[in-house]
């Protein structure tokens, strides 16, 4: 019981990092980024592929964080200059890229067969059966300096410009101001947490393989970032746990509800992720937490 | 002395030509009207100058320099700003945001000056914010600076536009119909603030139909009518002009 909460808190605190990233392209630059989960994968496998060529764990994340930024930015150059509706296109485009290489780019990432033996974190370092429990402490702690940093960035001057460039972008040209310049600096922010969180991933379940890096990983932050409201970081979090804590706490339910295969317990999870989100689309669109856009009427 | 030169400026969409051999001129410290029917080509004009859309022939120049091939936020770093004749409000940010968000070349928009140097980004934000809440004063919004700016009234939306324009303290401001959509005890105010800030040095050129209110404030003025400029001059003798009348007016008047 205790290790279970463990492993979905520890699954909530990485979505947790993807889902930051992303409110920060799309609640507050207007980043309509449908391929948040191909950022997740470089970094990963980029931190899995540095560990395992001997570069410590630290380093490896570090490393796998700032190249996953960099991954962004010639993403930057080429989508930014679209419209909001291409950059999603683009930016699914990209993920599948990615996912794609990942599978056929065999002398690096092995493809289809994964990657197993990741060294995992704290291996070595403290008892095997508390690793899990310092994994997740760690994540917490790494949340809330994320947490920090990125308010600290949306409150500053430079958060005022990329929600200005969501709410009216040719206005803020009209103030003598490079859109493309603030988005990708965003673009490249977000992706980095996103990279970060793979980092995770990779050191926890010490195996990668490419069907980890599915769209769908993409839309179930999307939802995450609805449900509490893309614009409130507080709202992103208490998102995240909603969601993900039902798609991995409703597994539960078959332990104490007889007569359910997982089949349909599956089907179950979907419809009522597809009945929340209509729900909070119809009645609350800003997100639990989120703040209304002014519309005079 | 011309500070916004326009020659010899042709400009269209797909086939139709929406500006046909424009010449224009705006002189240092001048308040300059343009009139025109609607579709005449005046908002295109605002739209080339500008840089929102390019021109297919003719040169624009701003204090001498030739700016016709300058990115839109490069011709408003020479000094050169604009409203848009639907009001484009920051709808999510306060007023006050609203404003803040126009400072030019703020330290804290860069992103490790965030971290690495949170004073001066501080006391350049105190310095800002003081700036803002003037020019709000002035403006007559202070009520409003906490109020998101996508609930403002139309008028207000205009304002909050033109103070936006005004934190960055530029040379020469282009307003695209001020007074539209403004109840007419704020379009007095509205002119006076203009007027006022013409009289501090600023050039200013103005689109607008409200004419009685126009010609009221404007020494002189430039017609234009499907595409050209048809005339130019002082408001009283522009207007009284046949082919003006015949234009703008449909010969009624």
């Amino acid at each position: 019981m205790e290790s279970y909460l463990i492993a979905i808190s520890i699954g909530i605190l990485i979505y947790m990092l993807m889902a930051l990233g992303l409110s920060l392209h799309y609640g507050f630059t207007g980043l309509v980024n449908f391929g948040h989960v191909g950022f997740f994968a470089i970094g990963s496998y980029t931190s899995a592929l540095l560990a395992l060529q001997g570069v410590p764990i630290p380093l490896a994340m570090v490393g796998a964080t700032l190249l996953t930024a960099l991954a962004a930015w010639p993403l930057g150059i080429v989508a930014l200059r679209l419209g909001s509706d291409y950059l999603a296109i683009v930016t699914l485009g990209f993920s599948e890229s990615v996912r794609m290489m990942l599978q056929s780019e065999e002398w690096l990432t092995r493809g289809m067969h994964g990657l197993p033996g990741i060294p995992r974190m704290y291996e070595g370092w403290i008892p095997a059966a508390q690793i899990d429990l310092a994994i997740m402490l760690t994540l917490l702690a790494v949340n809330g300096a994320v947490f920090w940093l990125v308010t600290r960035v949306v409150k500053s001057p430079f958060g005022r410009v990329i929600e200005a460039v969501r709410d009216n972008e040719v206005a803020v040209r009209a103030l003598g101001k490079d859109p493309a310049r603030f988005k990708t600096r965003s673009l490249m922010l977000g992706a980095g947490l996103a990279g970060l969180a793979g980092a995770f991933q990779a050191h926890y379940l010490t195996f990668l393989s490419p069907e980890q890096f599915v769209p769908l990983i993409t839309f179930y932050i999307w939802i995450a970032i609805f449900v509490g409201g893309a614009n409130r970081l507080l709202g992103v979090a208490l998102g995240t746990v909603i969601m993900v804590g039902f798609l991995e706490g409703s597994r539960f339910v078959r332990d104490f509800v007889g007569g359910i295969s997982e089949v349909q317990m599956a089907s179950v999870r979907i419809w009522v992720i597809g009945m929340a989100l209509i729900l909070i689309v119809l009645y609350r669109p800003q997100g639990i937490l989120g703040t209304k856009a002014g519309k005079s009427t | 002395m011309s500070l916004l030169t326009v020659r010899n400026v042709s400009a269209g969409f797909g086939g139709m030509l929406a500006l046909d051999n424009v010449s224009l001129d705006l002189n240092q410290g001048e308040l300059l009207g343009l009139i025109g029917t609607n579709g005449a080509g005046k908002s295109t004009l605002f739209s080339v100058i500008t840089g929102y859309v390019p021109s297919r022939a003719g040169v624009v120049q701003f204090d001498g320099r030739d700016i016709s091939h300058m990115a839109v936020h490069t011709r408003v770093r020479q000094g050169l700003a604009r409203t848009f004749q639907v009001p484009r409000e920051f709808s999510q940010l306060t007023v006050m945001a609203n404003m803040m968000a126009a400072a030019p070349d703020a330290q804290g928009e860069k992103l490790l000056s965030i971290f690495f140097n949170p004073g001066k980004v501080q006391r350049e934000e105190e310095q800002v914010a003081d700036r803002a809440r003037d020019l709000l004063q002035f403006l007559n919004l202070s009520r409003v600076a906490d109020t998101q700016a996508g609930k403002l009234s139309g008028g207000q939306k205009k304002l909050l536009e033109l103070g936006r324009l005004l934190m960055l303290e530029p040379r020469c401001i282009m307003l695209d119909e001020p007074f539209a959509g403004v109840n007419p005890v704020l379009i007095g105010e509205l002119s006076e603030r203009i007027v006022a800030l013409n009289q501090r040095g600023m050039s200013v050129l103005i689109i607008e139909h409200n004419l009685e209110e126009l010609s009221r404030i404007v020494p002189r003025m430039y017609v234009m009518d499907r595409g050209k400029v048809i005339a130019e001059g002082k408001p009283r003798d522009v207007l009284s002009q046949d082919a003006v009348r015949e234009a703008y007016m449909g010969g009624v008047i």
